[in-house]
Formats: structure tokens, C-alpha cells, sequence
């Protein structure tokens, strides 16, 4: 797959991930959305050099995944309020999404990393 | 007999680990420049032979020109160690070679070490230390501060030097016809002169042609020589630097072959994260889920640790019955105490994010972006570095500044990192928010570190407006390499500065707690309403009154000066809601706060007088109580003033 299309698949995805998730917490939602922008920007800053989007594909993989790590922490330590008696937070849809979606981000970031010289 | 070493180098190429590998010691090791604010000491022990090593502040050159720089030459210069170690990054060498020469104009004893050799590896670099060492006439060892690669070789030559078995021979690098003219003709007047003692006359003579201010005030003085034009040190300083480079760059060819390289992680990494329009909006991101971390992740810990203080408080007080001793001892010392360190999971959380963007290299990006705006409120990214330390605790953020080269601009980040909010004032704003905005604790603290930003700024303006001429200070920075944070660093950080808060705990606190249950539980046995804190607090109440602040609100700022968290302490006490859980902390808060009340008192908390270890701080670091006071009066007005709109704009909203 071209990495535009891919930058066009994520910004689509992350966007609508981020959106249905300001319903339940606005900010979470809005930082959310700027991940999608790194995707867009991505396939603008292509145009000038290909190795660009690249980068966007495996920052903006890697910031979405560390927005899906932080949903689970939340909910996990949620889930531990129970020893306190209070009832843990409801998993959404959005939730559902951004957890799969992060552990696929996950797999782009690792995948598209290798494209560079580690240092 | 000790051996005594000096550790010198450019900021961030690892001189903090070197450190540690060579002497055990736990320092904590960032990475960004400027960790090393004074010079560290530690021993190492090889062969038979003792070695106190110091570990000095990162410099990129030995100019004075800032306090890290001072720090460093005064002590080569004046304790003249045994042997100096100049320690460089085999990813920058150009710049560490640099202060290498300037370190050989004026010292024998030197040691090269090329740190970072792994890295070198992986980037397909090839050093050879052979032609290194040939060129400018020191041992040169390869090292890995991170695994240790090389650190026995270091301490072997540190004592073979010491012994006289290893030496350096010292590099006299050719200025060219001109400078080197000027050179002898200086050298002549300080040997006339008879000031030399021991310094090296050709050092001397390079730096006054370098304009550096303290050697030209010191030749003038004492050897009458007169001071240089600004065109003449200009082009003076051109020929030397391009000299030495020039110099460099052939050693350089000599001894380091590369294959050739294509874009690197760090090279893809930061064009996203330091991009023009995406730049701030990441960094923005980053900040929100740090606090998320810290207010929604770590908040279940803090409650548990709160039901466990309860049920310790509630079992003193079945033990001891009711009277004074277990007032003094659930109300006072659990109370107080406890009411503070049920924040902890919170306070450690928020060093943790801090730690992670510290350790994998962001901050200094963030400082870089963030440049962009600080520039337009006659700051630098510099200045922020300083004051996101301040989220930490504002002593540091004021003691870092000594990096700030220009002078005013240390000065106005000195005067304005206190308006940046502590972590000390956090448990004042998460058991507020918690009680007030039960539905939107983070959102509202967010707000609150917003605004903590937005006045920090805003004061950047007032104090460049009153006292300086608003120059514009150009961020000259080095990007460290990202790097995946390492747990072992990570605690070491977490706990570093996670335990001041403990400590404060054991010490300021419970004595603070203690004093302020005897001023609450006296005269009257237990009635607050007729104690000594009611007597204090009533008498301050009147000034508070526009905001709608109680007695015992008021109280509980007047103790909150010592340490910020004493405001929870005072709170617990006077409220009586140590030993009780949440819900009877709102119920005792309740009658006589509101949302707009206890909006207006964070925002009161977030901006008011620093607590007295900062104004102590500042006191140092400007040399004077005329910007301590002023801090203290400027952050008094500024916290009265934007406690009444918050209290009388959230009248309308809350």
C-alpha cells in the first residue's frame, strides 16, 4: 500500500476515533484529533519529499498508540476503584475502536521505524 | 595521596553517566543540556590509588560567559586538578574537540574521551583514537558510559597520568600570522608585568583577544593593557575560531570514516514533533495526557491510600479515647501528614510523564518550539526549560536558570518562574476540584496550569516592560539523540524528585501540622471557633473579603507561605475532615465554599507569594532582596487581583 493512502486511511480513522471520543471527554477527543493532523500533514509534506511520510505514518502511529495505552490505564485503574466501592467507567464503541486501532498503530510505528537508521 | 580529576565537556554528551560509572554514584543522568548546574563530586578507587572526581557543569566553550562556564574554568583554573578529563559525544565531535583545544591552551594534564561509542557503531561511524590521540597530543580513550565499554581503560589512564607514566604533549595550534603577532605582543606586556602566577600567558593572551570581559577587566587592572574595540575583538574572534575549526576538521578526516548515511529515527522523529504548524499542538497533547496521568490514572491510588489513613486516624482515637493526645495524634500528625501524602501516587505520577519526555529527549524539542512564542515575550526556549522544571517544584526551576547566558533574561525568568504551579500546590487543587468539580477535576486543574502558563507569560511582559529594554535572545541550543527511556533512569528520576515531597512531609509539615493543631486545638480544648488560629484568621479576614475567603481559608494561605501543601494541612485541621474521607471533606468545605470560592482560592494558591525555599532560592541566585521582595509582592497583588475576577466572573457561571 502507497503511504498516502495509508496517511489518508489513518487520518479517516483517527479522526473519526477522535470525534466520536469528545462526546464522552472534549479534550481527550479535541488532543486526540491532532493526531489525525499529523497524518494530514503527512500527505501534504509528501508532495516535497516521499521519506516524509514516512515520518508522519510512524510518529503519528506512535502518538495514537500512546493514546490508546492511556484509555486502558484509565479504565484499569477504574476498574480498581472497585476495592473502593466505586463503579468503574463504561467501555464505549470509541473505546473499542481506539484500543484496536492503537495496537494496529503500534504494529505501523514498529514497521515503518525500520525505514530509518536507529541512532 | 588522592588523585584529583576534573569532568569537563559540552552539555548532554554524557559526562553525568561517566560520571556514575566511574564513581558509583546515582546522579541523575537527563537528557537534555544542562543537568549539571554545580560541580558534583564522587570517589573511584583503581589500582591502590584513590580518585576524587568532579563532575562540572556542560560547557560548550571556557568564555565565562555564563555561571555554568565560570564554574568550570574557576575550578581548572584555580584547584588546578591532577588531571582533566574532557569528555565528547562520538555523534558531535566537532563541538567537544573545540573546548578540547581550549582546554589545552591552558592545561597539561588532559584526557580525551570520546563517550557514546556505541552509538558511533551503530551509525557506522569509525573512530580511531590512534589519529585523535596523534593530533592533539592527549590519551584518548572510547567509552560507553551505558555499558561501561572503556571505563576501566579511564581509570587506568587517569592514574597513569597522575604517575606521570602517561602524558600529554601539548598542541600549539597555529593562529595564523596575524593573531599570532598579537599573541606575543600581549604575552610580552604579562611577562613584564609579572601577573602570569598560573595561568599560561598564551591562554591569557587568546582570551583577551577574544574580548573575554573578566581577563580584559583583569589585564587592564593589573597589567595595564589596554581594552580591545568591539571590531577589533570581533575579528579577532573569527580568525582564532576558524583556526581551531579549520584544525579540527582535518583531524576529523584523519580519524573518523563514515559510511555514507540516509535519514536517521531522530532526523524522521523530529521533523513531525518540531514541525511549524504541528510543533506546539503535540507538545499541548503531551502536557494534556501528563496530567491525565497524574489527576485520572493515579487518583485511584490516592484514594486508597486516604481510606487507610482514615481507618489509621479512626483506630488511634478508639485506642486512646478522646482527649488531647489523640486529637494531637489523628488530627494533627495523621491529619496533617496524611492529608499531604495521600497525594503522593499523584505527585510520582507526574514526575514519571515529566521524566519520560525528559529521558527520551522531547523537553529540549519542547523548549525549541515553544521558542517560537517565548521569543515574542523576549524570552527563549532556554527560559523554558527553566520554567517547565518549575511543574516539578520552583527551587530547581530558579537554580537552573544558571544556564540562561544573558543576564536579564535569567534575571525575568527568575522573577516569573514562580507563577509556574508546583507540584506542591497540587494536593490544594485536587482536593478542591475533586470536592467542587467532581465531573471535571482534570479539566479544571488543566485550566488551572493554563492559566498558570498564560500569567507566567503575561508577567515575561510586566517585568521586561519595568525593568529591562526588551531584547530578543536567540535560542542556541543542541538536540539530544531520542532515546527509549531506561526504567532504571526513570526511578532514579521519579524518586529524586518525588522525595523532596516526602521529606517535606516529614519535616516542614509535621512540624507545621503540629503547630497548627496547637493553634487550633488552644486555648479553648478543641472549640477552633475560639482558638488561636480563629484569632489569627479573623484578624487577616477583613483583607480577604472581597473574595469571599472564610477565616479559616484565609488561615490556611497565611501557613501555606512555609510550603504550599500546608494549605491542605491547615484545611484537614481547622475543617476537621482529617480522619474522615472525602464527602466529609465536602460537607466541612461546603458551608462556607462554593465553586466560585474555591475556583478563586486555586487561583489564589496558583499565583500567590512562592513558598519560602524559592524566595530563598531567588535571594541566591540574584544576589539581592530587592527581586525577592518584589517577587513577593508582585505574585501578592497579581494573586489578589485575579482571585476577584475568577471569584466574580464564576459567580456568573458556577
Amino acid at each position: 500500500m502507497s503511504k498516502k493512502l495509508a496517511l489518508f486511511i489513518m487520518t479517516i480513522v483517527s479522526g473519526s476515533v477522535a470525534f466520536m471520543e469528545i462526546r464522552a471527554d472534549f479534550l481527550f477527543g479535541t488532543f486526540l484529533g491532532i493526531v489525525s493532523l499529523i497524518f494530514l500533514f503527512g500527505i501534504m509534506d509528501s508532495i516535497v519529499e516521499e521519506k516524509l511520510a514516512t515520518a508522519h505514518l510512524m510518529v503519528g502511529a506512535f502518538i495514537f498508540s500512546i493514546f490508546a495505552i492511556f484509555r486502558i490505564l484509565e479504565l484499569a485503574s477504574s476498574y480498581l476503584g472497585i476495592v473502593l466501592g466505586e463503579a468503574p467507567d463504561k467501555i464505549t464503541i470509541a473505546d473499542i475502536l481506539l484500543m484496536v486501532m492503537g495496537v494496529l498503530s503500534f504494529l505501523i510505528f514498529l514497521r515503518e521505524a525500520k525505514e530509518f537508521k536507529i541512532t | 595521596m588522592m588523585i584529583r580529576v576534573a569532568l569537563a565537556g559540552n552539555p548532554n554528551v554524557g559526562k553525568t553517566s561517566l560520571f556514575n560509572a566511574l564513581t558509583g554514584a546515582r546522579q541523575y543522568v537527563a537528557n537534555w543540556p544542562g543537568v549539571t548546574v554545580e560541580k558534583k563530586e564522587g570517589i573511584a578507587k583503581y589500582d591502590g590509588e584513590k580518585i576524587r572526581i568532579v563532575d562540572l557543569p556542560g560547557v560548550y566553550s571556557l568564555s565565562a560567559s555564563s555561571i555554568d562556564e565560570k564554574i568550570a574554568r574557576d575550578f581548572i583554573l584555580k584547584e588546578a586538578p591532577d588531571v582533566v578529563i574532557v569528555v565528547t559525544d562520538s555523534m558531535s565531535l566537532e563541538q567537544g574537540l573545540y573546548l578540547l583545544l581550549e582546554i589545552l591552551e591552558m592545561e597539561e594534564n588532559v584526557i580525551l574521551v570520546v563517550n557514546a561509542i556505541d552509538e558511533a557503531r551503530k551509525n557506522g561511524l569509525k573512530i580511531d583514537r590512534y589519529e585523535l590521540s596523534k593530533h592533539f597530543g592527549v590519551p584518548v580513550v572510547l567509552t560507553s558510559a551505558i555499558n561501561g565499554e572503556g571505563v576501566e581503560d579511564l581509570l587506568k589512564s587517569i592514574v597513569g597520568m597522575a604517575r606521570k607514566l602517561e602524558k600529554s604533549n601539548k598542541v600549539m595550534l597555529n593562529y595564523g600570522k596575524d593573531i599570532e603577532a598579537k599573541i606575543r605582543e600581549v604575552e610580552k606586556s604579562l611577562k613584564e608585568a609579572k601577573i602570569l602566577g598560573n595561568y599560561d600567558s598564551r591562554w591569557l593572551a587568546l582570551k583577551y583577544l577574544e574580548g573575554d570581559k573578566e581577563i580584559l577587566e583583569l589585564l587592564e587592572r593589573i597589567a595595564g593593557i589596554k581594552k580591545l574595540s568591539e571590531k577589533e575583538i570581533t575579528e579577532n574572534k573569527v580568525k582564532i575560531a576558524k583556526a581551531r575549526y579549520d584544525y579540527i576538521n582535518s583531524v576529523m578526516k584523519e580519524a573518523i570514516s563514515k559510511i555514507k548515511a540516509k535519514m536517521t529515527l531522530s532526523e524522521a522523529i523530529d521533523h513531525v514533533l518540531t514541525h511549524k504548524f504541528l510543533g506546539i499542538p503535540i507538545f499541548f497533547s503531551f502536557m494534556y495526557l501528563a496530567f491525565k496521568l497524574t489527576f485520572d490514572v493515579a487518583q485511584v491510588f490516592s484514594d486508597m491510600l486516604d481510606a487507610a489513613f482514615s481507618k489509621m486516624a479512626n483506630l488511634v482515637v478508639q485506642s486512646l479515647g478522646e482527649n488531647w493526645l489523640s486529637s494531637l495524634i489523628s488530627d494533627g500528625i495523621i491529619g496533617g501528614v496524611g492529608g499531604v501524602l495521600v497525594f503522593v501516587p499523584n505527585i510520582f505520577m507526574m514526575f514519571l510523564a515529566l521524566g519520560f519526555m525528559e529521558e527520551s529527549g522531547y523537553l529540549p524539542r519542547a523548549a525549541f518550539v515553544m521558542d517560537r512564542l517565548m521569543v515574542r515575550f523576549k524570552l527563549s526556549g532556554r527560559s523554558f526549560m527553566s520554567l517547565l522544571l518549575g511543574f516539578g517544584c520552583n527551587v530547581p526551576a530558579v537554580m537552573s536558570t544558571r544556564n540562561i547566558e544573558n543576564s536579564q533574561e535569567r534575571l525575568a525568568t527568575i522573577l516569573i518562574a514562580p507563577f509556574i504551579t508546583c507540584s506542591a500546590r497540587l494536593p490544594v487543587y485536587i482536593l478542591l476540584a475533586s470536592i467542587f468539580f467532581p465531573k471535571n477535576t482534570a479539566l479544571v486543574i488543566f485550566s488551572l496550569y493554563i492559566l498558570s502558563i498564560l500569567l507566567t507569560i503575561g508577567s515575561a511582559i510586566v517585568v521586561n516592560r519595568l525593568f529591562f529594554k526588551g531584547r530578543k535572545f536567540p535560542l542556541i541550543m543542541e538536540l539530544p539523540r531520542y532515546r527509549m527511556p531506561s526504567l532504571k533512569n526513570l526511578a532514579i528520576y521519579v524518586w529524586n524528585r518525588g522525595k523532596h515531597f516526602l521529606q517535606k512531609a516529614g519535616g516542614i509539615i509535621l512540624v507545621a501540622s503540629i503547630l497548627i493543631w496547637f493553634l487550633g486545638y488552644f486555648p479553648a480544648g478543641g472549640d477552633v471557633e475560639k482558638s488561636y488560629a480563629a484569632t489569627i484568621g479573623k484578624a487577616l479576614e477583613p483583607i480577604m473579603r472581597p473574595l469571599n475567603f472564610s477565616w479559616r481559608a484565609t488561615t490556611a494561605l497565611l501557613f501555606g507561605v512555609a510550603a504550599k501543601e500546608v494549605v491542605v494541612s491547615t484545611f484537614s485541621m481547622l475543617y476537621g475532615f482529617g480522619e474522615e474521607d472525602l464527602e466529609s471533606a465536602r460537607l466541612a468545605l461546603s458551608q462556607e465554599m462554593d465553586p466560585a470560592v474555591a475556583f478563586a482560592f486555586m487561583v489564589f494558591v496558583m499565583a500567590y507569594i512562592p513558598c519560602l525555599a524559592t524566595v530563598a532560592a531567588a535571594k541566591m541566585e540574584t544576589g539581592s532582596w530587592k527581586w525577592p521582595i518584589f517577587i513577593v509582592i508582585y505574585s501578592s497583588l497579581v494573586a489578589y487581583l485575579i482571585s476577584f475576577i475568577a471569584y466574580n466572573v464564576g459567580r456568573l457561571f458556577l
